[in-house]
């Protein structure tokens, strides 16, 4: 009857960001000045989504080799909670992007990359939410599942690496770590990347375990 | 390691005496005391989710 411990240790480490992000001091940027500090919240949301999704299809896999329903419900909350942090991201993103790039939306490979992403998750929830039968259904989105995780990271990792960019770390652009040159940027990005991780597990966790009860429910009728 | 804990120590210092000279703490405060009550309504939707796995 206790809370897991990395539920605790992902609050406290999103705390501690939450926090140390706003007072750390921070490199002096022209153009980025403070909003450099979105780097402990913006980026954290797309890093955690990225975890959750494999998680997902690591979980589709599972269910492919054993069968267990178990197996493709966690899948699809952990999708869930993906798709919200990836939301959050692009959310962000523009927000961030108004205020440096002077527009909410530019058609940058990486930002259009993140969008095509999104709706290739977005699909994944429509095409579950259309197949009646449950065994059907958790195989064919743990299929579909598979087939868009790679796709997703080369969308959003690799394409907007290779044509010229906006986006730090894209086309060229160096990375924030070009502007990290102490570490004190570092020191508050792990932790937050982690702890938004573990909160995203934490948050799919009892999506997961409320589906389990209403699956026992329904068996049990 | 000592250098590690300095610099740490010394970043704190700079840091807290420009915060506390824009009065950043109390939107920090604010901020802190919405994700604690956040996490403490997961906490409770957890608690309840282990009350009933129990049954």
């Amino acid at each position: 009857m206790v809370i897991k411990w990395w539920k605790i240790l992902g609050a406290l480490l999103v705390l501690y960001a939450l926090i140390w992000g706003l007072i750390t001091p921070i490199p002096k940027l022209a153009i980025l000045e403070e909003s450099i500090r979105n780097l402990f919240y913006h980026v954290p949301m797309w890093f955690g989504m990225v975890l959750l999704l494999l998680g997902s299809m690591v979980n589709a896999i599972k269910f492919l080799r054993k069968g267990y329903l178990k197996d493709d419900i966690k899948s699809a909350q952990l999708t869930h909670v993906g798709v919200l942090f990836g939301m959050m991201g692009i959310v962000t993103g523009m927000i961030w992007a108004k205020n440096t790039w002077g527009a909410y939306w530019t058609n940058d490979p990486k930002l259009n990359s993140a969008a095509i992403g999104m709706l290739i998750y977005l699909a994944y929830i429509v095409l579950r939410s259309s197949i009646e039968d449950e065994e059907k259904r958790a195989r064919v989105s743990a299929v579909y599942n598979i087939f868009s995780f790679p796709i997703f990271v080369v969308l959003i990792f690799i394409l907007p690496r290779l044509t010229a960019s906006l986006h730090p770390g894209n086309g060229g652009n160096p990375g924030f770590n070009s502007y990290d040159l102490d570490s004190k940027l570092r020191l508050v990005f792990y932790p937050a990347v982690i702890g938004w991780t573990l909160i995203g597990y934490w948050i799919a966790d009892l999506a997961i375990r409320k589906e389990l009860i209403k699956q026992k429910q329904l068996d049990n009728e | 390691m000592n250098s590690i804990l300095n610099t740490i120590l010394l970043q704190t210092q700079v840091a807290t005496e420009q915060v506390s000279t824009q009065k950043f703490e109390v939107t920090v405060a604010v901020i802190a005391v919405i994700f604690i009550g956040i996490v403490g309504y997961l906490i409770s939707i957890d608690r309840k989710l282990l009350k009933l796995e129990k049954k």
